[in-house]
């Protein structure tokens, strides 16, 4: 006769990325990195789908990347694990287009990508700090007029008027790739002239 | 304009579920939904090019992507789920055959794998990860005090991806601190970025050949620039020299001598 335990399984979908690659490390459990799979496999999938322009050659490359992350994720110092995703996968498309001779075109085109920084805005920290000190509000508006043209008119309706990509494109002309790329300089300007400020107000 | 406009325009969001990314493509998502999804792209490379991969090619349909199951069979770990199945009893002949066309195949496998080994560039693609700024925000200043100025600057520009601009400030900083470690590193890192290798391959060396706590990563990116330069040889003896004597990245070394 043996003894059955009852295995409580935990509830991984509360997990943050970095925990369930924690304890995918410690345990070997598969039911941690399923989790992170079903988390991310289309955002990887349609990472290599930009770069590889091709569904089935995506589909392979998405399923060599989360080989790699099975095999690396226990031993790896993964402090972000999208950003580290997100190289992966990277890597992973341009290491497949230089292996392909006929895609060299493409390969032209990416070869500044595999030594390109992965820009992930991280917020939370900055958002804590940045809310403890309630005289920044007036900063925002000032720092908000320091922006160039393009940037400004593209914050000021997408955060202050509440208005999309498309509606944005629409009143100005511009394309919704370029709004999007007006925007997200526009944020990273904006935080880099408020790091300032606040690095005056702590001085 | 909204009163709490900062809490709006940093506020950390989630990335974007494989639902929302169906909805958002679709164009059947609500206005809450499309803003929380496009102010999320602003900050997130990772779901900003996985919705442009998917508009480009207009494919919009990432439904019948391989589900964990399918694709844990490709996995080398057994399942916990999996189940031990009966051998059925096998003629001697049956038995001998099968094992032979295993080692047919094995040997096939093994071959092809070897003659399929990647030469320094794609192995530099495949492992190069881009080291983070880690300088401690007291000398990020510009008037951080024992360090120079163009150092500041040079740091900012590194963490934002423009390593030309990194490289040149790095060195007008080595021109007043020649023998500055993290300037040094630092400047490593932005040539090997740029594809400079040889410079890369100075500054590098000088650090790992200090004491610095930068001094073994440094080992590691010289390795990088050997890979990136064709160097394999040069690569592998270095590696060879990490797994055995370093403390710090002994698996990734391991990892890139396996696919070496």
């Amino acid at each position: 006769m043996s003894i059955r335990f009852l295995n409580k399984q935990p509830d991984v979908s509360q997990f943050s990325d970095e925990e369930l690659v924690s304890r995918f490390a410690e345990t070997q459990q598969q039911t941690y990195f399923e989790e992170l799979y079903r988390r991310y496999i289309h955002l990887a999938y349609g990472v290599c789908l930009k770069l590889m322009k091709n569904e089935d050659d995506s589909r392979d490359v998405v399923s060599d990347v989360f080989k790699i992350l099975f095999t690396k994720l226990p031993t790896a110092d993964v402090k972000s694990f999208k950003a580290y995703l997100y190289t992966v996968s990277r890597n992973e498309c341009i290491a497949k287009l230089r292996q392909k001779k006929s895609d060299m075109e493409k390969l032209a085109k990416y070869n500044h990508l595999e030594n390109s920084p992965d820009d992930f805005m991280e917020n939370d920290g900055f958002a804590a700090l940045f809310n403890t000190n309630p005289s920044m509000e007036q900063e925002v508006e000032r720092a908000v007029a320091e922006l160039g043209d393009e940037q400004q008119t593209c914050v000021r309706m997408f955060f202050y008027d509440d208005k999309s990509y498309r509606e944005i494109a629409t009143e100005t002309g511009y394309t919704e790739k370029q709004v999007k790329s007006y925007l997200q300089n526009g944020k990273r300007n904006l935080r880099i002239l408020l790091e300032k400020e606040m690095r005056k107000h702590t001085a | 304009m909204d009163g709490n406009l900062r809490q709006q325009i940093f506020r950390p969001t989630a990335c974007i579920s494989h639902e929302e990314l169906r909805q958002y493509l679709s164009g059947h998502m609500s206005r809450e939904g499309q803003r929380r999804v496009e102010n999320h792209l602003l900050d997130c490379p990772l779901c900003s090019d996985a919705v442009e991969g998917c508009e480009e090619s207009g494919n919009h349909l990432t439904d019948d992507l391989e589900d964990f199951e399918a694709f844990s069979k490709k996995l080398s770990m057994p399942s916990h789920t999996a189940k031990v199945r009966q051998l059925q009893p096998m003629g001697y002949l049956r038995q001998a055959v099968a094992i032979a066309a295993v080692l047919v195949v094995g040997a096939v496998a093994y071959f092809s794998f070897f003659n399929k080994s990647l030469d320094g560039p794609a192995l530099y693609a495949k492992h190069y990860m881009p080291y983070q700024n880690d300088v401690p925000v007291a000398m990020r200043h510009a008037n951080a005090p024992d360090v120079d100025p163009n150092f500041a600057q040079a740091i900012t520009a590194y963490s934002v991806g423009n390593f030309t601009q990194a490289s040149m400030l790095f060195e007008r900083a080595l021109l007043q601190q020649p023998n500055h470690e993290a300037t040094l590193f630092f400047a490593g890192l932005s040539n090997l970025e740029i594809g400079n290798v040889d410079k890369a391959k100075t500054y590098l060396g000088q650090v790992a050949n200090g004491k610095g706590i930068y001094a073994k990563k440094a080992g590691w990116y010289l390795v990088m620039c050997d890979l990136k330069a064709g160097n394999k040889a040069a690569a592998a003896a270095k590696l060879d020299k990490i797994i055995q004597t370093s403390e710090i990245m002994v698996n990734e070394a391991k990892s890139l001598r396996d696919d070496m």
